[in-house]
């Protein structure tokens, strides 16, 4: 089995992992079809016999251990902030102004600073 | 100066802090199921499963200071933890490598008792079969079929080259094959 029959193979359990039908890979693949279908018909069956969900009330129960050992409030994302020298250091780079008299790409930093 | 530089550092740390917390419940939404699948597959059990899966989080949770995002995908950092869990829960009971796959099946909570057994026949021959592999090949099976991991990450939790992992898995595929289609 060569290396790049083994990418082939490894992108169709990519795809079969996000719920894509076997015919859907051997159609991407046509000249590795034969090859290819005994294989993923094991990967299949595996994956058929092996299903479980948690169930609902023990995935809540898990996150709201979770939350509460993290403080009992759920993290919101906070986007970093250049700090004040990053800042003056990336506008020096920067060099020339945009159209509108702006530095371009450092205009959303800007705004963040002074929100 | 000093007092900017170590309220500088204080923000920045809250910042990454929360950062990472936000991230982990995040992952807890997508990976939880994935992760209590993968410990199934290797208890046999659902409850335990579901308890060890909380577990993985929780300790993911205390060690959050050593995550370091830019070196591991927080999802193949999780499979570590829940990995390393399992070890020790097999130290603990030291029957993880003989489960007893007759007497855990469980899958018996479906509607129709004939579709049930049949799925525990799949299940215990899936199983069987899992216990051939090489050590390798059924971590490399389990991380990429139940955990839904991508090789690249799969490489990531076992410290393999991703050429590797897609190597083993080919060779684990094609003797599944062989053990599953044996009568």
């Amino acid at each position: 089995m060569n290396e790049k029959f083994e990418e082939i193979l490894d992108k169709c359990i990519d795809s079969i992992n996000k719920g894509e039908s076997i015919d859907e890979c051997l159609a991407s693949h046509p000249e590795h079809a034969g090859e290819l279908l005994p294989l993923l018909k094991t990967v299949a069956s595996a994956h058929k016999a092996t299903q479980f969900t948690p169930s609902v009330e023990k995935k809540q129960a898990a996150r709201q251990q979770l939350i509460a050992a993290m403080g009992g409030v759920e993290p919101v994302y906070i986007e970093k902030r250049p700090l004040l020298g990053q800042h003056i250091r990336q506008d020096k780079g920067m060099g020339k102004r945009n159209g509108n008299g702006d530095y371009g790409t450092n205009s959303s930093f800007r705004h963040n600073a002074t929100a | 100066m000093e007092r900017i530089t170590t309220s500088r550092s204080t923000r920045r740390g809250a910042v990454d802090k929360n950062h990472k917390e936000a991230m982990l419940t995040s992952c807890f939404n997508q990976y939880f199921d994935r992760i209590a699948r993968y410990i199934y597959v290797r208890l046999g059990d659902k409850a335990e499963a579901e308890d060890l899966a909380s577990e993985v989080f929780l300790k993911a949770y205390k060690s959050l200071d050593t995550f370091k995002k830019r070196e591991v995908p927080m999802q193949a950092w999780l499979f570590k933890i829940a990995h390393n869990l399992l070890v020790d829960h097999h130290r603990k009971h030291s029957k993880m490598k003989t489960v007893q796959i007759d007497d855990k099946l469980q899958i018996a909570d479906k509607s129709d008792p004939m579709q049930a057994a049949m799925a525990n026949l799949e299940y215990g021959k899936v199983l069987k079969a899992m216990d051939k592999l090489t050590q390798d090949q059924r971590q490399v099976v389990e991380l990429r079929f139940f955990g839904g991991l991508t090789s690249e990450e799969v490489g990531n939790v076992m410290n393999k080259s991703n050429g590797a992992v897609r190597q083993m898995q080919s060779h684990a595929i094609k003797r599944l094959r062989q053990l599953l289609e044996k009568k």
